[in-house]
Order: structure tokens, then sequence, then C-alpha cells
């Protein structure tokens, strides 16, 4: 699944390279990766492992000498980081919340649970008081 | 320079300067009067677009016509420095307005291609409503001209269906008002109210207003309804909270607003109203063309002294 988020952030080699290890569901050393890619040198292989790993997108192993590498997260997951960061592009537009988007509910942090649950006990008990009032 | 480009220029020029007056007027009003008092959404988007759209009238109601008929038909004159810098006014606040709504319309538009996966589709009043999971926003209406209900998958898991029904309700009385067409008004107004406080608060009022109003269309008033939304509410807000998708935004993290808006659902149903007389309002902004021609003299002898400043 080819995704223009992706194809947008990383380069043509860097997207083949990610999508096969995605698809291939494991660790893959340079060498391993070579067999699937003929047509590239040793050492082109290895800058775009490395590049993909600085950007933090493929964790790195050591596998005796050689590095192995793998994914850092899914391919959903990392979709869902990159539409994420537009999403803050968007609201980081302009100091009034651009985007031309309305909201649910604003986000309220872990630090605001005690509030969540004092609105649910109150919800809770207006629930009960409609029962009864029926 | 001919009569044309004068007339063009003295035009602009009175639409700057009403800009001006009309955006320092509203600040002033809001300040300290109106911030403190109980306004509904439309009030409050009246208000913000006022200095804008209320000089574009004024103009073309007003100046055009004192100048047309009071200006003496003799050879066109130099304008002064003021008519131009009032020219440069208007350009500069066109253009940041333009700009603005261009971001704001490229980063949504943005989004929308990249990452939404449509999932279900329904109709209301007439209109097709499209049901988009996008990564990383729970539940919103996205788009301006063609909006989207964007609702994250864990939020119809997490929710009741009395719930969903609820918090759908509330996504589609936003497409009903219009909400984020108004929005983009809002944030492209070109004035100077823009880069003022005053303007961004009423930006952030309006936006509160608008969330109200449309809990309350939701609901039907209906007290069990509005327990369900406020539940729902809480519900979306407990996902934001574990997952953190927005917390690096440095968007305002109004707590109050969702304990505010969740009381409200609790308590007794709130009546709408405003201390702005909106029907007086509109029919004095209708009349006022018609009282102003008494004074096409003293308007044309304005336009006069504000050509020939500093000349």
């Amino acid at each position: 699944m080819k995704t223009p988020a992706l194809r947008s952030a990383l380069g043509p080699r860097e997207t083949q390279v990610l999508e096969l290890l995605w698809d291939r569901g494991r660790a893959m050393t340079v060498r391993h990766l070579l067999t699937e890619f003929p047509a590239l040198a040793y050492t082109t292989l290895q800058t775009t492992l490395d590049r993909l790993y600085r950007k933090g997108l493929l964790i790195r192993l050591k596998q005796g000498r050689a590095f192995s590498f793998e994914p850092r997260c899914s391919r959903e997951g990392l979709l869902s980081e990159l539409v994420s960061k537009h999403f803050v592009d968007v609201l980081a537009a302009s100091r009034v919340n651009t985007g031309i988007l309305s909201t649910l509910v604003q986000c309220v942090g872990e630090r605001d649970a005690a509030l969540l649950d004092e609105l649910e006990a109150l919800i809770q008990a207006e629930r009960i008081r409609l029962q009864q009032d029926k | 320079m001919n009569n044309l480009a004068v007339l063009c220029l003295v035009l602009i020029a009175a639409h700057g300067l009403m800009n001006l007056l009309l955006s320092v007027l509203v600040a002033g009003t809001w300040t300290t009067w109106l911030a403190a008092k109980p306004l509904t959404s439309r009030g409050l988007f009246a208000l913000r677009m006022l200095p804008s759209l209320g000089a574009v009238f004024l103009t073309l109601t007003v100046v055009l016509p004192a100048f047309l008929i009071k200006e003496p038909n003799r050879a066109a004159e130099p304008v002064g420095p003021l008519v131009i810098l009032m020219v440069a006014y208007v350009l500069v606040t066109m253009t940041a307005g333009c700009v603005r709504a261009w971001r704001a319309w490229r980063a949504t538009d943005k989004l929308l291609r990249d990452g939404g996966t449509s999932y279900a589709r329904f109709s209301i009043a007439g209109r097709d409503v499209e049901i988009v999971d996008i990564p990383g926003i729970l539940v919103a209406v996205l788009g301006a001209y063609r909006p989207r209900i964007v609702a994250a998958t864990r939020v119809l898991e997490a929710c009741s269906r009395e719930e969903l029904r609820e918090v759908i309700g509330h996504e589609a009385a936003h497409i009903l008002n219009h909400d984020n067409l108004k929005l983009l008004l809002l944030l492209s107004s070109a004035d100077i109210l823009a880069w003022m406080p005053a303007g961004e608060e009423l930006i952030s009022r309006w936006r509160a207003a608008a969330e109200f109003e449309a809990d309350d269309m939701a609901t039907a008033q209906d007290a069990l309804q509005r327990v369900t939304l406020a539940s729902a509410l809480v519900k979306v807000a407990r996902l934001c909270g574990a997952k953190r998708p927005l917390a690096e935004l440095s968007m305002p993290i109004v707590v109050d607003d969702l304990d505010g808006r969740v009381r409200r659902l609790l308590a007794p149903v709130p009546v709408a109203h405003t201390c702005l007389p909106a029907k007086n309002a509109t029919a004095l902004v209708l009349l006022l063309p018609f009282l102003s021609v008494p004074f096409y003299g003293r308007i044309q002898d304005f336009i006069e002294m504000l050509v020939a400043f500093g000349r």
C-alpha cells in the first residue's frame, strides 16, 4: 500500500526500501537487501538505510559485525504520524487555531483525568435523576 | 492621473479609513463593554466581520454616490500621502487575509488528501455527508466548501450507539450552520483587527458559542439527549488524553471549555440570548445609505480633505 503521504515525506529509494522491509516483516542486513535491489551498489543501499535510521524510521540491531535493520513502526503507524504532523501544521498556521475544522472537544492532558472523573460522576448522577423523574 | 484612477484611489482609501476606524471601534467596544456580555455566535460573527464588510458596504453605498453626485466636474487632481497610506493599508490587510485563508485551505486540503479513508456516507438536509477516518483527529468537521465529518474508528468503538448519534448530530449542526465557512471568512477578514488581541478573542469566543449552539441543535433541547452528548464528550476527551494526538500543539488546552460545556449540558436547558439588538442594527445599516443623502455635501468635503491631506 503506497500512500501519497509517504511518497511526499520520503525519497523514492527510501520509500522502496521501507516498503520492502514492511513486506518482509523481519530485520534485514544490507547484504540481504542487496539481493532484492541488484541494481544498487552496496554503499548506496547502506547510505539509504542510514538515512532512514537517522530519520527515526528504522531500528538498527547489531548482528555479529554487521547491522540489521527493521522498521520502527508499522506502515499504518507511520502514516498516522505523518498525518498528525500535517494536522499540527494546520493548527500552527496561525495563533488562532487555524485550519478549517471544528473539533468536538479540545484536547485535555492526562493531568486532567481527575476532572474527567468528576464530570463522569456528574453525568451519572444526572442520568439517575432523569430515570427517577420518569 | 485621470479621473477614473483618482476615483479608484479615493474609494480604496475611503474603504481603508473606514476599515481602520471600524476596527478601532469594534476593539474598543469589545474591550470595554461587549466582552463581558453573553453573545450568540451570529452576533460575534457580525461584530468580527464589521470592519471589513462594513467598510465595503459604506464605501459603495455612501462614499461612491456622494463622490459621483457632488464632485465638481473638473480636471483630475493629484492625491496626497494620506490616500497613498490608506491604499497601502488596504493592500497589506487584504494580502494578509488572503494568505491566512490560503494557508488554512492548503493545510486542510493536504490533510484530507493524505490521510482520509472514507467509510460511511449519509445525507443531512439534502446534503451528502462523508465520514472519514484521519489518524490524529478524533471527531471534527473538516473543510469549508465541502465539509466532511472526520471520526476516528476508536471513537466509534468507545461510544454507544446513542452517544454516536449525538456526536454526529453535533458535527452535522456545524455543517448546517456553515461554521467552517464562517471560520474561513473570520480568518481571512482583511482588517487590522486580525493583529489585535480583541480580534483573536472574538474568534475564540465565536468558536465557543458555535460549539454551544451545535450542542443545542444536536440535542434538540432534550434533557436525556444532553446527558448522552455530555457523556460522549467525556469519552472522547479521555481518548484524547490517553493517546494525546494533539499534545504538541501550541493551541490553548481549554479544560474549562470542556468542563463548562459538560456542566452546561447537564444544567436546565438554556435560552439563547444576545445583547445586540440584531434586527434594529440590521435595519439601521440598511437605512444608512438613505439617511446619508442629506450629508453628501459634507461627505464630499471630507473626501476633498482626505485627497488633499499632506499634499
